[in-house]
């Protein structure tokens, strides 16, 4: 096993050399102009051509790259071309943030969804299950920023006035005041809500087919004919099989969240990696940029490889000796 | 329909069962009043080709037809208990510890995610045995079936065994708990054909060993001929003959069990003459007609064969115990097989 990740993690490199090499002569070819931005947009043809050789942008692209890449692996990621703070420090604070969001997502959404799914196939085609398929398809449709809104007017203001209070319940931005569980917990309920809408909706259905599937088995058949009863044979025998599927989506879409999460945290004025994206791009920061899609290129391959730990953890047929 | 058995009570009573499937087209009658007994002890084979009804009579056997199926008529009965409509809870003590059952293909019956010593000691443990005790056991059950170094072996997933080790692994599932009936359903169809003679072998060991009765379903006339002492040919989810092994191998009454026999390759075949058929195809489920279900196919089919449906009935100048339902069956009887 051990042997098996190395050589994975050792695969990885190539792929992640080869998606820093597109990334960055994408963004210095086509995106905006660094020394630009550093001298503030002005057409001071002195200032841009200080910082073009400060830069070394006055060097060919691929001594740039292999000097850039010479940099960032030394963990020397350079400093914004917007506020000169160090790169490598606000994508840190970025991702702890959005790890927070995305863990707890992750973590709640599985739960439910798995326990959704299970039930939607133990019991197909009967009231229940169709009422979740309903609900499963409303969360798909809902766009994340009209229902994350939704969620601020009644669960923060509506919520507050209902209960005729002066102090809101669930916080709708990151709250300054005060830490602890109880805050942590208020101000992440709204935004891992309306993320586990979108995961929930997904993932549940993935749960219901193969759940579905594996409930045909003739295992299930063998399981039931030794005198199990019937929620053992699906919770024993049956979700341990019908797992694998699941936690493949749940690992890889896990993996996008590090970089995906842009509508969520710009609705709750996150501070994390989607709205240090966003801000980026609208600043045309190109020092930000690149080493922010090198890493959440890192974690989907992180993640990738997590999927397939798992999945031989899971089912002992894909083990690797 | 009650058949009279040579024990005066049979460990299993089958009367008038009827198994029927809704699908949108309509209700498949998958299996249309059949009665039967099984003695303690005995090996009564059920024969007949594919849909015919055999694996879903022992299934419902088993209270465990699958959806969209459902028991529509008759009753079973094992010793003094009537199974049918018994509640899923009583019933389910029954499962594995008083009938218990081996299903054709061992690599899909049993869970790939599980080691296979665990799915044997699970047979145990859900009836109440104690854990420790059932893993003893079951490192004993998988040496009683030959499978050598049980207790690593044990550890292992099923995939990691070939189709005749699994075989082994499924029937010393089955016989854990000392049933008083084991069904087997083709237990040796999905093997290999030098495999399958010794887990017959196996399965006839273990069927002594728990001291089980056996309900052995199979296509296979050779494997009747040489475990059953009695056997039921079914066609179109009904019996149409049935008697001992010998008295219904050596001197078959119905057009379709003497079909069956024909198609059967022996070593003086002539290896260049293609195989005896029986022509045609079996009815559609669908369809419950009042006639012989097999006279659209059958050489010898007059007229009331197809306007009313023969009864299963003792044949003349045989054995009591030999029945057969076909209105030709005193011609038949005259009309010796030609071998």
């Amino acid at each position: 096993m051990t042997r098996y990740i190395g050589r994975r993690i050792l695969a990885a490199i190539p792929v992640l050399l080869l998606a820093s090499l597109l990334v960055f002569v994408l963004v210095r070819q086509f995106g905006a102009d660094p020394a630009r931005t550093r001298c503030q947009q002005s057409r001071d043809l002195k200032c841009l051509a200080r910082t073009r050789v400060q830069l070394g942008l006055d060097r060919p692209l691929p001594v740039q790259y292999v000097d850039f890449m010479g940099d960032f692996v030394q963990g020397d990621w350079g400093t914004s071309e917007r506020t000169d703070q160090s790169v490598a420090e606000s994508i840190g604070i970025a991702l702890g943030e959005t790890a927070q969001l995305a863990f707890w997502g992750v973590a709640f959404s599985s739960v439910v969804a798995i326990s959704v799914g299970v039930y939607s196939a133990n019991k197909a085609y009967s009231p229940g299950d169709y009422f979740f398929t309903g609900l499963a398809f409303a969360g798909i449709a809902m766009p994340t920023f009209w229902f994350g809104l939704i969620c601020i007017n009644y669960l923060t203001f509506h919520l507050k006035e209902l209960l005729n209070t002066n102090e809101v319940i669930f916080f709708s931005i990151p709250n300054a005041t005060g830490h602890g569980a109880i805050n942590g917990f208020r101000e992440l309920a709204l935004p891992v809500l309306v993320l586990s809408v979108q995961l929930v909706a997904g993932w549940s259905r993935y749960q219901r087919s193969s759940m579905l599937d594996e409930l045909d088995s003739d295992y299930i058949r063998t399981a039931r004919s030794k005198g199990l009863t019937r929620r053992r044979v699906v919770w024993k025998h049956g979700l341990r099989n019908s797992l694998g599927a699941l936690v493949t989506v749940i690992a890889i879409d896990a993996g996008a969240l590090f970089g995906g999460l842009i509508v969520t945290e710009r609705v709750f004025s996150r501070p994390g990696m989607g709205t240090l994206f966003l801000n980026a791009l609208g600043n045309g920061d190109s020092a930000v940029l690149i080493p922010w899609m090198i890493v959440t290129g890192v974690f989907i391959i992180i993640f990738n490889l997590f999927a397939d730990i798992l999945y031989g953890v899971l089912d002992p047929r894909v083990r690797v000796a | 329909m009650t058949i009279i058995s040579e024990t005066p009570t049979p460990l299993l009573v089958v009367d008038d069962l009827a198994v029927e499937f809704a699908t949108s087209s309509g209700a498949i009658h998958a299996v249309n009043g059949i009665s039967f007994t099984v003695a303690a002890g005995e090996t009564v084979a059920i024969v007949g080709e594919s849909g015919s009804g055999k694996s879903v009579s022992a299934l419902a056997i088993m209270g465990l037809i699958p959806p969209p199926g459902h028991q529509t008529n008759g009753v079973v009965r094992l010793a003094s208990q009537t199974l049918t409509d018994m509640p899923d809870r009583h019933y389910r003590t029954l499962r594995g510890r008083n009938i218990a059952m081996i299903f054709q293909d061992p690599l899909s019956s049993l869970n790939p995610a599980f080691r296979v010593g665990d799915q044997i000691v699970e047979a145990m443990t859900t009836h109440g045995t104690a854990k420790a005790e059932a893993r003893t056991r079951a490192i004993e059950l998988m040496e009683s079936v030959g499978i050598a170094n049980a207790p690593r072996r044990a550890r292992d997933y099923p995939h990691q065994f070939s189709g005749g080790m699994r075989q082994r692994v499924m029937i010393a599932m089955a016989i854990a708990n000392r049933p008083q009936l084991l069904i087997a359903d083709e237990p040796t169809t999905a093997l290999d054909v030098t495999i399958q003679a010794q887990v017959l072998d196996v399965l006839q060991a273990a069927k002594k060993d728990a001291d089980a009765a056996l309900l052995l379903i199979t296509h296979d006339l050779g494997v009747v001929a040489g475990m059953a002492d009695r056997v039921l040919v079914m066609y179109a989810g009904r019996i149409i003959e049935q008697g001992s092994v010998d008295e219904v191998l050596i001197n078959p009454i119905h057009p379709y069990t003497r079909g069956l026999l024909a198609a059967l390759p022996s070593l003086h075949t002539n290896s260049r003459a293609p195989l005896p058929t029986i022509a045609g195809v079996p009815p559609n489920l669908l369809s419950d007609r009042e006639a012989c279900a097999l006279a659209p196919r059958c050489e010898f089919a007059i007229d009331v064969c197809r306007s009313s449906r023969p009864l299963l009935e003792a044949v003349s100048g045989n054995q009591e115990n030999h029945q057969a339902a076909c209105f030709r069956a005193h011609d038949m009887a005259v009309l010796k097989v030609d071998k």
